[in-house]
């Protein structure tokens, strides 16, 4: 594929982002070019800071949240018992850390 | 010291990193919070996205092989909280609103650009769909790179990047007048 003009890369962006992927394969300065083009304004990223920011105190109201629910405390310790336990097996029989299996949590949201 | 004796464990201390809950809490509740709040729309519940993420991340914690940075795994489980609220709140026949209207703080919307502004600029981040709404957030808010963003959603980096430029020009587009 050819040299595209800025005005090419941003139309096509709209048009057609699939093939727009594949030119930054073959292009990777074409990716830069575009994030330059569509880079945001310090308006807008204080816009976003303002919109999306966390209370300051949230880190403290969290932890008194986590202290005071007995559901949370009652979950994380059931899996610190859970996982010493199974420490305490493995290295038992094998002298290993369990940790090395994969939970993979970062799906637990997907439904 | 006998090193054959287990670790103690405690319910704030993840027995394969040596992290704390504290730790976690710290060090990420407000990168989770502006995650949930992009999504869920809404202060309070964010916070409850905020300590459901934090207890499903240090549950996880022991499984977690550092193929990615901790940020990133950790913000990719409150996308998916976030949008697992979201989903439960819609499927809700209680709920008739559906998605909850933003409850704001206005004290720090008015420090930061003022109440109007912000309603226009959430008007236009609406337009987005939560994948690119956390992009932004990840890239704008958090500083991640293209290819820890890419690694943290599990998408192929030249998508993460189209994605992510076509989310800012829609709100440099809706949003023309805040250049000046």
């Amino acid at each position: 594929m050819s040299r595209m003009t800025d005005e090419k890369l941003l139309r096509l962006l709209d048009a057609d982002p699939s093939k727009l992927e594949k030119h930054f394969e073959q292009h990777p300065e074409d990716a830069d070019r575009v994030e330059a083009l569509t880079e945001l304004s310090t308006p807008m990223l204080n816009g976003l800071q303002g919109a999306l920011g966390a209370p300051s105190d949230l880190a403290a109201r969290v932890q008194a949240r986590l202290a005071g629910d007995p559901v949370s405390k009652e979950s994380m310790q059931i899996t610190a018992d859970l996982f010493g336990l199974a420490w305490r097996t493995a290295r038992t029989l094998f002298g290993s850390d369990p940790a090395s299996q994969t939970i993979d949590v970062t799906r637990a949201g997907e439904n | 010291m006998d090193d054959r004796q287990p670790p103690v464990v405690t319910a704030t201390e993840s027995p394969s990193m040596g992290i704390t809950l504290d730790h976690l809490v710290d060090e990420f509740s407000p990168a989770i919070y502006r995650v949930a709040v992009s999504i869920v729309r809404d202060r309070s519940l964010a916070e409850d996205v905020v300590q459901e993420t934090l207890i499903k991340a240090w549950q996880g914690l022991p499984g977690f092989r550092g193929e990615s940075p901790l940020r990133g795994w950790v913000l990719r489980i409150a996308h998916n909280t976030a949008i697992s609220v979201v989903r439960k709140r819609k499927d809700d026949p209680r709920d008739p609103m559906m998605i909850p209207e933003r409850d704001g703080d206005i004290s720090l919307e008015r420090e930061v650009a003022g109440k109007a502004m912000l309603d226009e600029l959430w008007v236009v981040l609406d337009r987005l769909d939560e994948t690119s709404r956390t992009m932004i957030v990840l890239r704008e808010l958090e500083g991640m790179s293209y290819e820890d963003i890419s690694a943290a959603m599990r998408l192929p980096l030249p998508t993460v990047k189209t994605r992510l430029f076509r989310a800012r020009k829609t709100l440099a587009n809706a949003l023309e007048g805040w250049n000046v």
